[in-house]
């Protein structure tokens, strides 16, 4: 049972990982059919952020809690600039062209960030620093629930209810809807769709920065390349739950989290990526469209 | 008008470039150098190349080799095999004949191929045992200890210690998992009381290493052997650490390197590795570590005697045969002279593995990794 309970909350915080990486793939899929391929370099741009943000901020004397929201918030902001920006010059210009025009546009992008990173800053594996304090209430379950798992599962949590909250209940969360539903009947009705387009990548940088800062505590180290692996799953999860569907990434990548953490767990860890896709193999022969997605015929 | 003058300048550029090369070069004699000089196992090829810059520092300050200043033709392969090929083939694209690599037991076997026996080819760090055994690659040597060595020294120190319940992790490459079923191997033959309880290939490059952890524990191995390279045990053992598992890790010479360390932090503290016997003693030894100290401001890394002493020996044959193109006669020399090098005596047998190189067991211990006696 403890072996379960451990698997369980291993593959609980993976998901949940997953899932802050994924809602940045299906808001921009949901509002512009874009498989934004540079959303896993964000991610990776977020960790490096983090770290050095942290270094400066330490060196400043803070420490704690202060500490570890500062950096977050710090690598969110950055992160979401990076994220505006590539919109504005990787797609932005490429609207009105095909829709693979963009496509190849954010693979070029993705390949950009990722060198650019390894030359401005390392190719190396850079050490991140603890920022997690330490939590001594966990003492009872330290066997399958440590702090930094904990840490991942409240971000999450609260990420996801305030994105619930900002698109059902505030003017812009009712435009992206509009826009997602119809972006020329959006328009006509007086939907600045520019702002709406860099809302979204602005609000899925932020999370994506979020994910990178969790897990550059989690793992102790991050590099340039950190992006690929973690923005694939994520684009898994995505497809999973059916691409532009909110809760459906967010329940894609709880199903890959715990498919994987199950597999290695019961299976073998050889064998977790094979157990991974044919669980998406076989839900997408069933419901092509995801689990929460709908059929649509014009996207890519 | 401006950017046709760019465009003719950059062509001129670009055309100019490789002739500067070219003819600067037949004045020098050119050694080859493919290792990682970037990327995760960066280190590891850095200690080989600082070797070299050594070696040929000190024949050059003597006169060079056939009469002539070496020159070293670097290219990195950041230990992927892939990267290898193609750094091997651009190498041999320059009538190099002489070279001294690559990094990683992976990265070697794809760049033999791509050099297809046409260079005489000296590693400092590859270990794995099927580089010279398979007998497919006559002009390939090694100044390191083969890996065979190592799950031996492994088991024997479990033995010591009692322990009866091990897992055997690996990542999945070329060494790392030939390390694993070795040592499965040899816990069959020699020691079957032992129970393995885990063996498990491990994807790297992972957003979490929380699930191996997981087995592990339940596995309840009293002892974790780590088949690859420090950059996923250091990750691997901060988890295991994090979620308060004590278990004892083991590893090979990729764990045997000071950045292990630098990234595990205090995860690192106990783990055991088996690497190459320091060779750090001797004077010739100690003149090379104050110059590493001048030049790079740090101690010298894993490999860096390992490939001094083999560029030492490469450069001591081929001044005796006097040119760098006849392969056999390199070859013979090679295995017939003993040649003093920093690393001590250099000589290699019919396979063309270094006679006497071996392996000891390191522990880490207040952030070093000292012998374990």
């Amino acid at each position: 049972m403890t072996y379960f309970l451990d698997l369980f909350m291993s593959g609980l915080t993976r998901g949940s990982i997953y899932a802050l990486i994924a809602l940045g793939y299906t808001m921009v899929y949901g509002i512009i059919a874009l498989i934004n391929f540079a959303h896993g370099e964000i991610y990776m741009i977020g960790a490096f952020t983090a770290l050095l943000a942290s270094l400066v901020l330490s060196s400043l004397g803070l420490t704690g809690w202060g500490l570890l929201f500062s950096v977050a918030a710090i690598a969110a902001i950055y992160s979401a600039m990076y994220g505006w920006t590539v919109e504005r010059i990787a797609y932005r210009p490429l609207r009105g062209a095909s829709r693979l025009a963009p496509l190849i546009s954010a693979i070029g992008m993705s390949f950009f960030l990722q060198n650019y990173v390894q030359l401005a800053q390392t190719p190396n594996f850079m050490l991140f620093p603890d920022l997690i304090p330490q939590m001594p209430f966990l003492k009872p379950v330290a066997g399958y629930l440590n702090r930094t798992q904990v840490m991942i599962l409240l971000f999450t949590i609260v990420s996801m209810v305030a994105l619930t909250f900002y698109i059902k209940y505030t003017k812009m969360g009712m435009a992206m809807r509009a826009v997602a539903q119809d972006i020329t009947m959006a328009r006509l009705s007086g939907v600045n769709i520019d702002r709406v387009i860099s809302t979204t990548f602005i609000i899925g940088s932020v999370l994506a920065a979020l994910g990178g800062v969790l897990i550059g505590c989690s793992m102790r180290q991050i590099y340039f390349h950190m992006g690929f692996l973690a923005g694939m799953k994520a684009f898994t999860a995505a497809v999973l739950g059916g691409i532009g569907s909110i809760p459906g990434a967010v329940i894609g990548a709880l199903i890959l989290g715990f498919a994987e953490s199950f597999a290695a767990g019961y299976i073998s860890s050889s064998y977790r990526d094979v157990v991974a896709f044919i669980i998406l193999i076989i839900i997408l022969i069933f419901r092509p469209e995801g689990i929460m997605g709908q059929a649509q015929t014009q996207k890519v | 008008m401006k950017t046709v003058v760019k465009f003719l300048a950059i062509f001129a550029l670009a055309f100019f470039l490789p002739f500067g090369a070219s003819a600067q070069a037949q004045e020098t004699t050119r050694i080859g150098y493919g290792g990682a000089l970037l990327g995760d196992l960066a280190s590891y090829g850095l200690s080989n190349l600082y070797g070299l810059e050594f070696a040929v520092a000190q024949a050059n300050a003597k006169g060079g080799l056939l009469g002539k200043p070496i020159e070293i033709v670097q290219e990195d392969d950041s230990c992927i095999p892939d990267n290898a090929a193609k750094a091997a083939l651009k190498l041999a694209s320059e009538n190099l004949t002489l070279i001294l690599g690559h990094t990683c037991s992976g990265a070697t076997r794809s760049a033999l191929s791509a050099y297809n026996n046409k260079v005489i080819m000296i590693s400092s760090s590859a270990t794995e045992i099927s580089l010279t055994d398979d007998g497919a690659s006559p002009y390939f040597f090694r100044t390191t200890p083969r890996d065979d060595e190592q799950p031996r020294l492994q088991l024997n120190y479990i033995k010591q210690k009692g322990f009866k319940k091990i897992a055997i992790l690996h990542d999945k490459g070329d060494y790392g998992s030939a390390l694993a079923l070795s040592l499965q191997a040899n816990i069959k033959e020699q020691a079957p009381e032992l129970e393995i309880v885990l063996f498990e290939g491990v994807t790297t490059g992972e957003v979490s290493y929380e699930d191996v952890v997981s087995m592990l524990r339940n596995s309840q191995a009293e002892v974790m052997v780590w088949g690859g390279y420090h950059s996923d045990a250091s990750k691997l053992v901060i988890q295991m650490r994090d979620k308060g598992l004590e278990t004892v890790v083991i590893g090979p010479d990729g764990l045997y390197d000071q950045q292990f360390i630098t990234m595990a932090g205090a995860a690192a503290e106990g783990a055991l590795a088996t690497g190459q016997a320091d060779i750090s003693g001797t004077d010739a030894a100690k003149a090379a570590i104050a110059d590493h100290h001048t030049r790079h401001q740090e101690e010298p890394g894993t490999y860096f005697f390992y490939a001094a002493g083999a560029a030492q020996a490469l450069f001591a044959a081929v001044e005796k045969v006097g040119n760098t193109t006849d392969l056999d006669a390199i070859k013979k020399r090679l295995q017939e002279d003993t040649v003093e090098t920093v690393m001590g005596p250099v000589r290699f047998d019919a396979k063309g593995d270094v006679i006497g190189a071996k392996f000891i067991l390191y522990e880490v211990k207040d952030g070093k990794f000292v012998p374990v006696n």
